[in-house]
């Protein structure tokens, strides 16, 4: 959730570079996991160590993260590939409270240490995820984290590591949300690309792509249309995720053909999470062979 | 007249063919294949199994080269028969050249709104493929099994028709639009016992009470999920032709689920053959219209007082095909 324009420059996901410290601002789990994990996928990419600041629901283990962020285990589906070493799950409360405060200089100590223990192991970093809702329990609490957050943005802006702190949007009103977001000099835009009662499209990173959830009818194939517009400069393979649509029309099946038809040729448009009789219509239509279109796997009920 | 071509040798030509032997069969098919196949032309036979021997063995070495469909499995409803035609004329088409298609629906057996919507679609052929330019169409007509009325009717639905090599014009040929016209008798209201949508018609609120309704009536997976479909391409299609608003309303017949929606407003009542041609490269106005065509046991389009009328019957779940 973006709610911040203009007050500093919001990043994709991908984007993001050592040195960063930005926050995020998510209004669902879903959200906070599809974040999550187009973070953890970087960081593996970049050789980094990930630090993970967990709320009491978890994740708690390596493994718990992955399979909540939907990533698929490296090839060979073997769970010796290292993954479990670069990534460690810290506790959110253990760590931001201490004898029931939260202790800005002793959370930045920590996480020092953190950072130059991945640099002796081997690592080309430190990339920090943290939940900070959990710490918040009065108004108290929350000058003590915006004074962690300060210092935590001096503390890396050089070197090797970056940070990412997440806020429950649900959990905080518009003023206290703006003093979290005025305390990172970026923020990581998940703002999705469609907002209605009706509809709503995520741009997704890992894949690259959409999710595309609620219902496509005839009142928002336009927003349909134009969030895929958005995926014009983008290259290569593309995955649609359409596993949390509830309904999906002939006009929408439409625009995401014409869609797949419009790509570069030699790119993929995977279809994934199809319900399975849209399958039916496709091939009706004669959908089926649109070149670059690859329908993944089905919806499951 | 000679089998080099029909009768103006440009556009769509459409005979019929009446015959009561095998011998008079095989004296219209024959030289029609011959001919055809003689030209470099596509040659498609369409017709029974029995049709598709005789014309082989009259044809002996020739008919390596001709292609057969069987007719009941070319295209089962009218708008999967219009939608093979268009198949095969796409895979086989020359530039240049021109096309034969002999094409024998099947008649016997059905019951009498299929015969009804078969008549319709002969006549409505003379229009869907008017732009088929150089496509000679004979169906023929087998006058020992077909009944009268059917035999009839192909006089009024073909401009000519065809007996050995003669092409006879047809007196009785009536205009499609005004046979279309014609044939579709104004629609029984529904039954006093028919669920009502109650509130305003939204697409939301029409898939909603339709698949409620179905999934009573013992719908589920993705039968259930295809009458949502169906359902919404419905009021879509009205919405999309200025209706603002719709009655809708459910109810049971043996075998089939009825959903009849009634337009709110006037609008302009849509071409007759409207929903036949599959859809295009580009998004068409009765793309949704064609849809249900293919997923309904039958779609029948009215306007009533200037309002559109749609009314569908969707397979149930005592169709022991879709099992």
């Amino acid at each position: 959730m973006a709610l911040l324009h203009g007050m500093h420059r919001t990043v994709a996901v991908a984007d993001l570079r050592v040195g960063d410290h930005a926050c995020l601002f998510f209004g669902s789990k879903e959200e906070q996991l599809s974040v999550l994990g187009s973070l953890v996928v970087a960081g593996l990419a970049a050789r980094q160590k990930l630090l993970f600041l967990a709320g009491s629901d978890g994740p708690h283990t390596p493994y718990d993260l992955l399979d909540r962020c939907r990533i698929p285990l490296p090839a060979g589906n073997t769970r010796d590939d290292g993954v479990a070493e670069r990534i460690q799950i810290m506790d959110a409360e253990e760590f931001c409270l201490y004898a029931g405060h939260v202790e800005p200089r002793r959370m930045v100590g920590r996480l020092r240490k953190e950072a130059d223990r991945a640099l002796t192991e081997g690592y080309a970093g430190l990339r920090i995820v943290g939940d900070m809702s959990v710490a918040i329990r009065d108004e108290d609490a929350l000058g003590q984290l915006l004074q962690y957050e300060a210092l935590l943005a001096r503390e890396f802006r050089r070197g090797s590591t970056l940070a990412v702190c997440q806020y429950d949007a649900r959990r905080f009103d518009t003023a206290q949300l703006k003093a979290f977001a005025s305390a990172h000099p970026r923020s990581v835009d998940v703002e999705p690309l469609v907002r209605t009662a009706e509809l709503r499209v995520v741009r997704t990173y890992h894949p690259s792509g959409l999710r595309v959830e609620g219902v496509v009818d005839i009142r928002t194939h336009r927003h349909l249309r134009g969030a895929l517009g958005t995926l014009e400069p983008v290259d290569g393979d593309v995955q649609l995720d359409l596993s949390r649509l509830e309904f999906l029309d002939l006009g929408g099946l439409r625009l995401l053909m014409a869609f797949a038809g419009s790509r570069r040729a030699g790119s993929q448009v995977e279809l994934a999470g199809l319900a399975p009789h849209l399958r039916e219509v496709i091939a009706l239509v004669g959908w089926d062979d649109t070149p670059g279109l690859r329908l993944g796997a089905d919806h499951v009920n | 007249m000679s089998t080099d071509r029909g009768a103006n040798g440009r556009g769509f030509v459409h005979h019929a063919s009446l015959y009561d032997s095998d011998e008079a069969f095989l004296a219209m098919a024959l030289p029609f294949a011959e001919a055809g196949l003689e030209a470099g032309e596509p040659v498609l036979a369409a017709t029974t199994p029995a049709n598709i021997e005789l014309l082989r063995d009259a044809l002996g070495k020739r008919a390596h080269a001709l292609d057969t469909a069987e007719t009941a499995y070319f295209g089962r409803r009218p708008v999967e028969r219009i939608s093979s035609f268009l198949r095969y004329w796409n895979h086989r088409q020359v530039p240049g050249r021109g096309m034969r298609i002999m094409a024998e629906p099947v008649w016997s057996g059905k019951s009498a709104r299929q015969i009804a919507e078969w008549k319709r679609m002969e006549s409505g052929l003379n229009v869907l493929l008017a732009e088929a330019a150089d496509l000679w169409m004979i169906c023929p007509y087998d006058t020992r099994t077909v009944p009268r009325d059917i035999a009839e009717a192909a006089h009024a639905t073909h401009p000519g028709h065809v007996v050995g090599s003669e092409i006879l014009p047809s007196a009785a040929y009536v205009d499609p639009h005004a046979y279309a016209a014609a044939a579709d008798a104004p629609l029984p209201a529904p039954p006093g016992g028919a669920a009502v949508l109650e509130g305003r018609a939204t697409p939301a609120a029409v898939r909603r009470f339709v698949r409620d309704r179905a999934e009573a009536a013992g719908l589920a997976g993705a039968r259930l999920a295809m009458a949502e479909t169906v359902a919404n391409e419905a009021l879509t299609y009205l919405m999309s032709h200025g209706a603002t608003g719709a009655r809708v309303c459910a109810w049971e017949e043996p075998g089939v689920l009825v959903w009849d929606l009634f337009a709110g407003d006037r609008a302009p009542a849509p071409a007759t053959w409207a929903g036949f041609a599959p859809p295009g490269a580009q998004a068409g106005a009765d793309d949704g219209l064609w849809l249900m065509r293919n997923l309904c046991e039958s779609v029948e389009i009215r306007t009533v007082d200037g309002r559109l009328r749609l009314r569908l019957r969707y397979a149930g779940a005592t169709n022991a095909e879709r099992l």
